[in-house]
């Protein structure tokens, strides 16, 4: 369950005393990222438009991260890697936001 | 057929990097969304497109680039099973068993679900086919590829746009 989108394995799954969490604790970063982005960009009205650089910079420190702790640089942290999930996540949502803005103002300039 | 072809190939590439043991761990969040991208360069090229795409095209594109990926991966995945007769399900049934009765569900429904996977683990194990599984598994490919087929469309979109920006 839940296989395609996450690898789950278990020793990086965000457990408690309830249980554990479906996915990775770096994939429920993201998907907390673009479901925390996705209500901050329901609310606004005016959203303003960033260069794409903004998103190679938010997926920097996840991809740091993912090279840092499989060489051993430093030890898996399931803190870190959710909250680099959540950076990446908000800024990818972000981005395609945008993207689908662009498509319904492409769709609203059309002929009819 | 030739609106599909970027698609297509980019598809098959990822459907092939689907079912390519670690790689595929990467599967819907890296590499549907970059065969995305790459089947609007591909479009690009093969149409000598060289000004902005339109974002409709690059959902077009993304969405089958998803849906061909799953069709791909899910012949290789079902071909593969039918001649090794092991898979994941097999290997993950034990731990399947234990997380199905963690969940907070009538003690009868979970005892026909794991009943159910038990049913197809067996076929899988003894004829290297289940129907059940080879349609769980399509279904679940199509889906989940072509949502994120469609957010590497998008996102994708902007990248290579980006460099048309001033014109």
């Amino acid at each position: 369950m839940y296989s395609p989108v996450c690898h789950q394995e278990l020793q990086k799954l965000i457990c408690n005393e309830i249980g554990c969490t479906f996915l990775c604790a770096r994939c429920t970063g993201i998907y907390a990222g673009v479901f925390i982005f996705s209500l901050i960009l329901l609310l606004k009205t005016n959203v303003p438009v960033y260069k794409i650089k903004y998103l190679f910079i938010a997926g920097t420190p996840i991809i740091a991260d993912v090279i840092a702790s499989s060489i051993g640089i430093y030890s898996y942290s399931k803190l870190t890697a959710f909250i680099t999930g959540t950076i990446f996540g908000s800024a990818a949502f972000y981005y395609f936001y945008i993207g689908i803005q662009n498509w319904f103002f492409e769709k609203g300039r059309q002929p009819q | 057929m030739k609106k599909f072809l970027p698609s297509l190939v980019s598809g098959f590439g990822a459907g092939v990097l689907s079912v390519v043991p670690i790689i595929k761990t990467f599967a819907c969040c890296l590499i549907i969304p970059v065969a995305a991208t790459l089947s609007i360069l591909l479009y690009q090229r093969a149409e000598n497109v060289d000004e902005k795409i339109e974002t409709g095209k690059a959902i077009f594109l993304g969405v089958f680039t998803g849906i061909f990926a799953a069709l791909f991966a899910t012949t290789f995945e079902v071909v593969i099973t039918l001649f090794t007769k092991q898979n994941d399900l097999i290997a993950a049934f034990g731990n399947m068993q234990q997380m199905i009765n963690s969940f907070p569900l009538d003690d009868q429904l979970k005892q026909e679900v794991i009943d159910l996977i038990n049913i197809v683990v067996t076929e899988l194990k003894t004829s290297g086919f289940s129907v059940i599984y080879s349609f769980t598994l399509l279904f679940n490919n199509l889906v989940i590829n072509s949502i994120f087929g469609l957010a590497g469309g998008v996102i994708g979109l902007q990248i290579i746009n980006a460099k048309y920006k001033n014109r």
